[in-house]
């Protein structure tokens, strides 16, 4: 029945939960490393409650409180915040050696060529994606470790 | 930083040309003549509430400058201006002050009466970082689609998204301006009827469009359709400055009118004043793809059109190039997809796409446990990722995009038909007549496939009406009579066909008012309600026959049965044949076990036969029906023809 009920009027209900709750529950560098325990709906509830009834004084809200790779000035904090937020396509992407979310960071890496950026990361993903440690810290650790040691992209890393 | 100011600095160039000087004198005709055009009355979002009476449809106070600004444009538009009069020392104009709060507004005056130079904007620290995240040069619609596994997204729901720049790489980078209500009850009640009553306050929000393409695409499967528009440089810089100001715009937040879609349109057509886009739509009833389709009415403002296929259409569309046997081996690995058991892929050699279609799987499958799992499932498929890494890198074969079904060419969502229909009850009496039809929405499975899920169905407000002559065969005695034949408040069709990639329920449920044809009077009318659930099956790859097995539930309400109500239950069997995209044929048949709550119970059989095909260029369809219904006293056929148009 409850599924009816939300249905019968579900006229393009915009989530606006679910950005606050995939993947980055309050936002910010530190606790980037998502705790979900929970569905994602009431990790949702809960992170835009914060933020509810007419506190913004002026200027729009983002959605996602302040997990916004667009933002941050380290490039290391702006590859951990996108991979919070994106961290099984990046997982697959970086395996794959291609894919959006690899030319995203490597414009946020500054990288000139995101098709060397990707075959690199293929070639070193057991190193960059450990079976041992998954942790966004961790991939983002290793992935510049892997920049440095080979050079790329090391135009001036942040 | 860079680009936005790119964008502003072309803009900057004609306004500065035209700057003159001295400030022109302002009259108060003037002011009257700013306050009530266009322009302002949709930057502040101001309805038209009688004669020479307004009122913002944005209701929080400090979307305005002054309280009584929520229903005056004038006195809205004259404190804005004295302001920029009085305050013209640059020291005390900061991220507080009008002119950094309300940028659009400020940049619309100051075109009008040329007080400062554009460059004041530097003042505005805040809202000079978003510009410079936001950085907008372009903007797009965007829709989501339905999804079969999900009726909550039956509607779909659209959003504007500002792009820093076309390219494909760098898209997810860009930001979806978001519309939604701020929901504060979990009860399925409270939350129907606040938000039917606008008691839910909606806002606006930016988020990263990276977060969009997570949860549409991937947790809830749903295909992106984007609009890119053909907005003027001028326009997107306006564009920016307005979201900015949107932050403070509460407004309330109405399921079927005020929703997400109706404020998209209004903030376009606020930025473009020379828009009407609420013409074209139904404005008590915004469904989002007639919104969408709006903007493809207005001439040259879509540009192109783009596609984000969900993980389930990536999905399906690779699983049709595998073989049986590849199918079969790829939902065996699936299940001993893990470090423990282990596959040792450096003995197999898999091909580099069989693998790829495995990992699509794989994530398809658990999609549902992603966000609360996501190390743990990770960590699952680490072993097809590694070996995945292991493969040379293979560029997916490019498929070119395909209009053919795109959302926008779906059929409109309201529908009036007339046509007649003929009835035979044992032989006994016969009835013929008008039979006028009306449906508020919005689309069934007989309906064209064009542009919707083809499993999917959603009805509101389904009513015929029938203008009865009812003759008696014996004595041929007539009469005339109105019948109420059916009003069906709501029903909804999920199928979800069983095949190699999932195995879910169909079902469907529908209630409201029929003519119950089983009493001996049959102009009596019953309330019901009705949930079929089973399975379905697609016979063949390209869906054109879907079998179904339901066990169907129905329960009826009226004060002519013996307890006031009975019920019924039946196994159904039927299939839908889709011959064409726009036409349809169903068949159904199901012998009913009726009873009403004493000892006694009933047999019926029902049987029909519907037929409808769609002419697109004339928004118009027709449709044939054929009944039969047996029980212990009554024999009954009908036939029925119908035009149907929909708008």
């Amino acid at each position: 029945m409850k599924i009816i009920a939300a249905l019968t009027l579900m006229l393009c209900f915009g989530i606006k939960t679910f950005a606050a709750g995939y993947g980055a529950a309050g936002c910010g560098i530190g606790s980037i490393i998502f705790e979900g325990k929970n569905q994602w709906f009431e990790q949702g509830m809960a992170a835009t409650t914060n933020a509810l009834f007419f506190n913004q004084t002026f200027g729009i809200t983002f959605g996602s409180l302040n997990c916004d790779a667009n933002k941050l000035a380290l490039k290391s904090d702006r590859a951990k915040v996108f991979i919070a937020a994106n961290k099984n396509a990046v997982v697959n992407e970086l395996a794959l050696g291609q894919g959006e979310t690899v030319s995203v960071l490597a414009h946020i890496y500054n990288c000139k060529s995101a098709t060397e950026f990707a075959d690199l990361m293929k070639s070193n993903y057991s190193n960059v994606v450990s079976s041992r440690e998954l942790s966004t810290e961790q991939i983002v650790k290793n992935m510049d470790a892997v920049l440095q040691s080979s050079k790329m992209c090391q135009a001036d890393l942040g | 930083m860079r680009l936005f100011f790119l964008v502003f600095i072309k803009f900057f160039f004609v306004v500065n040309l035209s700057l003159i000087s001295n400030a022109l004198a302002q009259s108060k005709d003037d002011d009257h003549q700013l306050a009530f055009s266009k322009e302002w009355l949709r930057l502040l979002y101001y309805e038209k509430k009688g004669l020479n009476k307004y009122k913002s449809e944005v209701f929080s106070q400090k979307f305005f400058l002054k309280k009584q600004g929520l229903k005056d444009p004038l006195i809205e538009l004259q404190s804005f201006i004295e302001i920029l009069k009085t305050k013209s020392d640059d020291s005390q104009i900061n991220d507080e002050h009008p002119i950094c709060r309300f940028p659009a507004r400020f940049f619309w005056i100051n075109q009008k009466l040329k007080l400062f130079p554009m460059n004041i904007f530097s003042k505005c620290l805040k809202m000079n970082e978003f510009m410079n995240r936001l950085q907008g040069q372009s903007a797009s619609m965007v829709f989501s689609s339905y999804f079969v596994n999900n009726p909550s997204s039956a509607f779909g729901h659209t959003f504007l998204k500002i792009n820093k720049d076309e390219s494909n790489d760098l898209d997810l980078l860009n930001y979806g301006i978001n519309y939604a209500a701020t929901v504060d009850t979990k009860n399925a009640f409270f939350y129907a009827l606040k938000g039917l009553l606008g008691f839910f306050p909606g806002e606006f929000t930016a988020t990263p469009f990276y977060y969009k393409v997570r949860e549409y695409n991937d947790y809830e499967s749903r295909d992106l359709w984007e609009y890119q528009l053909n907005l003027s440089a001028a326009e997107m810089l306006f564009l920016n400055l307005h979201i900015w100001e949107l932050g403070s715009a509460w407004s309330k937040y109405y399921f079927l009118d005020k929703n997400c879609s109706y404020w998209a349109i209004r903030v376009l057509e606020a930025i473009k004043p020379d828009l009407n886009l609420a013409d074209y739509f139904s404005s008590t009833f915004v469904v989002p793809i007639e919104t969408v389709k709006s903007l493809l009415k207005s001439k040259d403002l879509v540009k192109n059109i783009r596609y984000r296929p969900s993980l389930r259409q990536q999905l399906l569309d690779r699983f049709n190039l595998l073989n049986t046997s590849e199918i079969k081996t790829l939902t065996s690995l699936t299940k001993d997809l893990n470090v423990e058991k282990g596959i040792n892929w450096k003995d197999k050699t898999f091909d580099p796409h069989f693998l790829k279609t495995l990992l699509l799987y794989f994530d398809y499958t658990n999609a549902d446990d992603y966000v609360a799992n996501e190390d743990a499932l990770l960590k699952k498929k680490q072993p097809l990722l590694l070996a995945l890494s292991q493969t040379k890198s293979t560029p997916d074969p490019v498929k070119p995009l395909d209009l053919k079904n795109a959302p926008h060419l779906s059929h409109p969502p309201r529908r009036f038909g007339l046509g007649y229909k003929t009835q035979n009850f044992n032989d006994v009496y016969k009835q013929g007549g008008l039979n006028l039809k009306y449906k508020l929405g919005f689309h069934d499975i007989l309906d064209s496939n064009r542009g919707f899920n083809p499993h999917l169905g959603l009805n509101y407000l389904d009513t015929s009406i029938l203008l009865n002559e009812r003759q008696s065969l014996t004595d041929s005695s007539k009469d005339n009579e109105i019948i109420l034949n059916y009003l069906h408040i709501l029903s909804v069709e999920s199928f979800t066909p069983i095949n190699k990639l999932e195995s879910k329920f169909s079902w469907r449920f529908k209630m409201g008012l029929d003519s119950e044809q089983y009493l001996k009077d049959w102009t009596k009318t019953v309330g019901f309600i009705n949930f079929d659930s089973g399975v379905s099956k697609s016979l063949f790859k390209d869906d054109s026959w879907l079998l179904y097995f339901f066990v169907s539930n129905t329960l009826e309400v009226n004060g002519r049965f013996k307890n006031k109500a009975r019920y019924g239950v039946a196994p159904l069997f039927g299939f839908k044949y889709n011959m064409r995209q726009d036409t349809n044929l169903v068949f159904e048949t199901k012998p009913l076990f009726v009873t009403d709550f004493s000892n006694a119970f009933e047999n019926i059989i029902q049987t029909s036969v519907r037929f409808q095909n769609y002419f697109e260029s004339l928004s118009s369809s027709i449709s044939l029906d054929a009944d039969y219904l047996k029980s212990k006293d009554l024999e009954s056929t009908s036939l029925g023809v119908n035009l149907n148009y929909y708008f």
